[in-house]
């Protein structure tokens, strides 16, 4: 089954939105409840990620018996280093987007953390392309 | 009767309600659908939290409870009295007016549910350190919170605190202590006062404990008329009245803020089942940031506004504040027996593993939850999405529920019953056959 959602950038007030719709969904299908928060906490880091730094982007959850894949594609700024991105720590956000209490540079660790498996590919001044899987049983 | 099942304190008096639906658009599960012209509220749903009961105008909403004529079953009458109780009278009547009409009513011992918070705050302080890495750490004072998260957020059960409420503590140290005195543990009644549903329900079945410790529950309501009489009626003359009081924290432990102010580290306080349920959510989604200590309760002002609570609630946290202030200046320490029992009570606290009983899923079987969750979407976007409750259930959603899990069906819906009529494929007659199958015969009745 599959489900999409859009995101805006800029919106902070709104991020979120979909991880909690996401969760909603997983509740019905008699998954490991860890299994589900696992994968909500990485779509909501991922979801601030799109606000905190691209123009928009659109996400769609995959889910069948055996997986649940997540694709977050953003139109944006792009990521310079993917590798600096995954460190603990390391942060792009701007000091706006800082103050409101968004932009620790937790993100991207933090989603590998709460995932089987993870990808990203990322293209400068086009977007960057974040997808994760997490394994049902 | 499966022994993990919830026992609940809140029924529908078939006899009274007259199916208006107010208790199903409050309830905070969802665990409530009209049929028949009565509101029926499922058992696995429900949480025992109460919000029905204030919302019912008919009364119809009832809550079991023991008799007073229980007590005759017991040498020794124990009543266990939590502070909102002695919160519900001002100064006009003195708290030892108040123990010597319980005295009248056939208690032999009044003992104060929070003092047992004197040996509790030292294991949750304990608790609270051992466990740091649990974030947020949720305190399972209020049971209807604890059945909420059993319940709505099966991921969040195992960050709930496995200690006992107050009243177990004080339950247990009651009963040891007439044990010592030569009873056995079969001739101690011990009884305890309740503010609301939920501590009825955990006190019948205790969430993460298979024994009860409690022998009856006397609803709070109830007894403060009776309390009132026997003092109205020329007072009691029992002569005899031992007041131990609880701490200044037992006093306030009840009230919102109650625990959480005795810990360290981020804490935060949220009160009233809807903001707790999302403020809960927030949680699920790792969107609250690391909170070391939560402390959630059901009623908006936590225990003073029990359902069974007859005063308001405001007044009640003053009379409890003021009770505070005044033993927080008195500078005799009171040591109740309670402490020399401290160590057989730390080792009697913990409660056992709490279960999820989760209720959103549409399946055992999860490819079978896929298929299903599909129809529920496909349903979900047929109807009207006005939640207006004409079909019997709460919302559009919870109708389409019913519908993919064959406890509904999607004619109950008046909008798609004009559509099917308009389009041939259903009478006048079908369509006010399956109204009066929700809402009973209502018109010219």
């Amino acid at each position: 089954m599959k489900l999409d959602y859009e995101i805006k950038g800029g919106d902070f007030a709104s991020a979120g939105s979909a991880s909690s719709q996401v969760k909603k969904v997983l509740a019905r299908l008699n998954l490991d409840p860890k299994l589900v928060r696992k994968t909500v906490v990485a779509l909501y880091e991922a979801e601030v990620n799109v606000v905190a730094h691209a123009w928009s982007g659109q996400i769609s959850v995959d889910i069948d018996p055996s997986r649940i894949i997540i694709s977050i594609k953003d139109k944006g700024p792009g990521i310079a280093s993917i590798d600096r991105a995954m460190e603990k720590g390391y942060s792009t956000a701007s000091q706006k987007v800082r103050d409101m209490g968004f932009g620790a540079g937790m993100g991207l660790p933090n989603i590998k953390n709460n995932t089987d498996k993870m990808s990203i590919s990322s293209v400068i001044e086009e977007g960057t392309h974040l997808q994760f899987e997490n394994y049902i049983r | 009767m499966d022994p993990h099942a919830f026992h609940h304190a809140l029924y529908v008096d078939t006899e009274l309600c007259t199916g208006c639906s107010h208790c199903m658009r409050v309830c905070p599960t969802e665990a409530i659908r009209v049929r028949n012209g009565i509101a029926c509220i499922d058992p696995e749903k429900c949480i025992d939290c109460g919000n029905c009961y204030r919302a019912c105008p008919a009364n119809a909403i009832a809550v079991e409870q023991d008799d007073l004529e229980k007590l005759n079953n017991y040498s020794v009458k124990i009543a266990l009295v939590p502070s909102v109780f002695i919160g519900q009278f001002t100064e006009e009547h003195s708290i030892e007016s108040v123990y010597s009409a319980l005295h009248t009513l056939g208690f032999d011992t009044i003992f104060e549910v929070e003092n047992g918070v004197e040996v509790l705050l030292e294991k949750l302080k304990q608790y609270v350190w051992q466990n740091r890495k649990t974030k947020p750490l949720i305190s399972s004072y209020c049971p209807a919170v604890v059945r909420l998260i059993q319940v709505k957020y099966p991921a969040l059960v195992e960050n709930i605190i496995r200690l006992k409420p107050p009243q177990d503590i004080s339950a247990t140290y009651c009963r040891q202590l007439y044990i010592d005195k030569g009873f056995t543990a079969d001739q101690i009644g011990i009884f305890y006062i309740t503010p609301c549903a939920a501590k009825i329900a955990a006190a019948k079945s205790p969430v993460g404990d298979s024994s009860t410790i409690l022998d009856g529950v006397i609803n709070m309501d109830y007894i403060y008329n009776r309390v009132l009489q026997v003092i109205h009626q020329g007072g009691s003359d029992y002569q005899e009245v031992d007041v131990v009081s609880p701490s200044e924290k037992g006093i306030r432990w009840s009230l919102t803020r109650g625990e959480g102010t005795h810990i360290d580290g981020r804490v935060l306080a949220v009160d009233g089942i809807r903001d707790v349920s999302n403020f809960l959510e927030k949680v699920e989604l790792g969107h609250a940031g690391a909170i070391d200590f939560l402390e959630l309760r059901a009623c908006k002002e936590s225990c003073a506004a029990g359902i069974l609570t007859p005063g308001n609630p405001f007044l009640t946290v003053e009379n409890l504040d003021k009770r505070a202030a005044k033993k927080g200046k008195s500078c005799t320490v009171y040591r109740d027996q309670i402490d020399t029992y401290r160590e057989f009570l730390s080792e009697r606290i913990e409660t056992d593993e709490i279960q999820a009983r989760p209720i959103a899923q549409l399946d055992q079987n999860v490819s079978e939850a896929i298929e299903r969750l599909q129809q529920l979407k496909c349903v979900l976007e047929s109807l009207p999405g006005i939640d207006c409750g004409a079909c019997g259930a709460p919302s559009c959603h919870s109708l389409a529920e019913d519908v993919v899990l064959n406890q509904g069906e999607l004619s109950q819906c008046p909008f798609m019953n004009i559509k099917s009529i308009k389009e041939g494929r259903m009478s006048i007659n079908d369509a006010e056959e399956v109204t009066e199958r929700v809402w009973g015969k209502r018109i010219g009745r």
